[in-house]
């Protein structure tokens, strides 16, 4: 019985932690400066963040805590609350989830396959550099874990088609599934479409009343950084790992026989490719007016009623309770704005710095960045946006830029298998440890704050 | 009788494979193996799945089910299964509350299982062992400290660390004698491996002081005569010092230890910790705690 207890308690003491760090807060007499919304509303986001990063409690769980204690705390009334769980933001990542089982079921890889193995040939590090920038243009557009879900099987197949003794190829494998995760992550800072903390951001800031980024404009901020990251992550990618072999003749060629026999373009694969153009014109074009998430929404319909993918498949395939968890996190951040508990941890975060940190745009913007980069390799980048980002754009200096850097700052998920989708999909194959993660991302992080840290201080307030 | 061996990796788990089956070949019992892996995040499994389900077109399999292949070939290889036997399909696969099992077709009563686990090693082993009744499980590892004390407190079966094991190494068996109630189950567990073995045994019994009472003497008193009774050649050592010390040091690398699982109060075990616990961490071979 006791040992039972015991095991309970083990099981759930990250649980109990945020319980306990909650009651004390509660409890604690209520800082100056803070209303007692405002106050409780950092405490429920303290929670949060422990639940959301030991995962004590299943995500739905943690998404229906906020709704209640929003409303038992009196920071919200209930309609309040139940609005602010709906927005375009919660559209656009129901809609990228639902899109991207549609678009994984094409197979389309194959395709991808031989575009990829076309322009590289047989040489490692031009397969390398191909992974890496293919996954990188596209997941500019889909979101970065449909593209590295199409393409880790061309990669696992060249790999198991050099050897099959995995401890044989393990520089080429990292050098490969690093080329394909990396590349999609940096792919992603590229436009709205390009991954969920985007559209959370552009949400905010429009919400707040700060700006409002159309698709384009989200490009010209984000595209340069994006550019100059290519070939700089790239040649420090290709000097991490050392593959075991310079050349992957027969690799290539047996793979190439295998997608040969998946024969031309079916016409529902052409229908798909035509229906993903019109989606991203939409969004292009149209996002400004109509909302992303609506365009996504718009894209799932046309897929569906095309009879492309069953509802069935992307029922089974969506996990809705990350949907149910951002849109919570959305809540939760609009409240840490609209109680001014935002403003006042910001505030508290300039008085600890003496100042120095409203005199200087540059210490903001490295603060920013970097506190968002370490926090994303910890609890995953979209939840960092969600939670944090309200919080981040109250440093001192301009709110939009500062909200921007904090988007893209949130891609730097370089270090850890949690920052990213495609750093927990090539976790799972089981082929790279944590170890790796960091051998192969601390030189790219360094690098990407410093071009993101350029972008700030340099072009972007010539373009806000 | 059934027997657990939890693997991960080919790279890691072959020693912990092949003392297992070895045991499981001395106490004709059936083996199960259980591959338990990382479990991805919640946030995030949503694209781990869709990635899956785009390997499995690809025939690609989860990285555990290639596991569990490499480990039916190599039970296959040191005869604990029928070699001639091709059954091994990867994709003929049963879910069982929490847990995920290869059918072997043609594998007759259980004499081999093959399971497949998602999540916190120590959590998924008692979940395991709660679904079926194991008499042991067989772990690799035994160094890291956290793991090893949640694993003797916590998997509510016999368990062997298999630490520092050398396959081509002839180990002798090492008795831990004291006046605990699991002694005695540990003394008839370790007779029977050291007779399979053809090994010889040495019981040792180790005091804090250098009076050894009366619990301590009639325990090595009745495994002395239990030993004789089997016929099994034996030493008997008594010796003072800190008994998961003594017992480490004593046997060396060419020893597996065999000790009673502790019956300490369980919260002043997860507090100070056990002397099994301590040994596991000290030995530098193979440890066998008798539940």
């Amino acid at each position: 019985m006791l040992r039972s207890f015991l095991y309970w308690i083990y099981q759930k003491r990250w649980l109990l932690v945020a319980v306990a760090v909650g009651t004390a807060l509660y409890h604690l007499p209520y800082p100056e400066g803070i209303s007692k919304d405002g106050y409780r509303t950092l405490i429920l986001a303290i929670v949060v963040v422990i639940l959301i990063i030991s995962e004590a409690v299943p995500l739905p769980a943690i998404a229906l805590f906020i709704a209640v204690l929003q409303v038992t705390f009196a920071i919200a009334k209930p309609s309040e609350v139940a609005q602010s769980y709906m927005s375009d933001a919660v559209f656009f990542i129901m809609g990228s989830l639902m899109l991207a089982v549609a678009i994984v079921r094409q197979g389309l890889d194959s395709r991808l396959t031989l575009a990829i193995l076309t322009l590289t040939g047989p040489r490692v590090r031009s397969i390398m550099w191909g992974f890496f920038v293919i996954s990188l243009l596209l997941t500019s557009f889909i979101g970065e874990h449909t593209v590295v879900a199409m393409l880790l099987p061309v990669a696992l197949t060249l790999i198991r088609n050099t050897s099959d003794d995995p401890d044989k190829v393990r520089g080429l494998t990292r050098m490969l599934l690093f080329a394909l995760a990396f590349g999609s992550i940096i792919g992603s800072i590229g436009t709205p479409s390009g991954g969920a903390r985007n559209a959370i951001m552009i949400n905010y800031l429009s919400d707040f009343g700060l700006a409002k980024i159309s698709y384009l404009r989200w490009m010209l901020f984000t595209y340069p950084v994006l550019l100059i990251q290519i070939p700089l992550a790239g040649w420090l990618l290709s000097r991490a790992f050392k593959p075991e072999h310079d050349r992957l003749d027969s690799a290539v060629q047996k793979l190439k026989s295998k997608v040969a026999e998946a024969g031309p373009l079916t016409g529902q694969q052409i229908l798909a490719i035509v229906l993903f153009v019109i989606i991203f014109l939409a969004w292009v074009f149209l996002s400004d007016r109509i909302g992303l998430g609506v365009i996504a929404l718009a894209g799932v319909f046309l897929y569906l009623a095309a009879g492309l993918v069953h509802w069935q498949e992307i029922n089974q395939r969506t996990n809705w309770g990350v949907v149910l968890l951002f849109a919570a996190a959305i809540s939760l951040g609009v409240q840490l704005k609209n109680t001014g508990a935002a403003l006042w941890v910001a505030q508290q975060i300039l008085a600890l710095t003496g100042g120095l940190l409203e005199q200087f745009a540059a210490a903001q913007y490295a603060v920013v960045v970097t506190l968002t980069t370490v926090v994303a390799n910890i609890m995953s980048s979209s939840a960092t946006v969600a939670v944090l980002g309200p919080l981040f754009m109250n440093f001192g200096g301009d709110p939009v830029l500062l909200g921007m850097a904090t988007a893209v700052a949130s891609a730097f998920g370089y270090l850890t298998t949690v920052g990213a989708p495609a750093c927990m999909i090539i976790a799972a194959t089981g082929l790279v440890s944590a170890k790796d993660f960091v051998q192969a991302g601390w030189r790219i992080v360094v690098v990407s704050i410093a071009v993101l840290m350029l972008a700030l201080l340099l072009y972007w307030p010539h373009i806000r | 009788m059934r027997f657990l061996v939890a693997v991960r990796s080919t790279t890691y788990s072959e020693r912990t494979l092949q003392i297992g089956s070895a045991v499981a070949n001395a106490f004709s019992a059936d083996l199960s193996v259980v591959y338990v892996g990382d479990r991805p995040k919640e946030l995030l499994s949503g694209g781990v799945n869709l990635a899956r389900d785009a390997l499995l077109n690809w025939e690609i399999n989860h990285p555990g089910v290639d596991v569990l292949r490499w480990a039916y070939r190599r039970l296959q290889e040191w005869n604990f299964i029928d070699p001639t036997l091709e059954q091994f399909d990867p994709t003929n696969l049963v879910q069982e509350a929490d847990r995920v099992r290869v059918i072997l077709p043609h594998v007759s009563g259980e004499k081999i299982r093959l399971i497949f686990r998602e999540g916190n090693p120590v959590d998924q082993l008692k979940k395991e062992t709660e679904y079926r009744d194991y008499l042991l499980t067989i772990v690799g590892g035994g160094s890291r400290r956290r793991l090893t004390k949640q694993l003797v407190q916590f998997v509510d079966t016999s368990i062997l660390f298999v630490k520092d094991f050398e396959p081509e190494r002839n180990y002798r068996v090492l008795l831990c004698v004291d006046d605990s109630q699991a002694t005695k189950r540990a003394v008839v567990f370790g007779t029977r491996l050291a007779q399979h073995l053809k090994t010889h045994v040495d019981l040792l019994t180790v005091s804090k002081t250098q009076r050894f009472g009366k619990g301590y003497r009639g325990a090595a008193k009745w495994a002395e005569r239990y030993l004789a009774r089997q016929n099994l050649p034996f030493e008997q050592h008594f010796k003072t010092g800190d008994p998961p010390t003594v017992f480490a040091e004593t046997a060396g690398t060419d020893h597996i230890i065999i000790m009673g699982k502790s019956k300490m109060n369980p919260l002043k075990a997860w507090i100070k910790g056990t002397k099994p616990g301590d040994t596991v961490l000290k030995a530098h071979g193979p440890v066998i705690l008798v539940r």
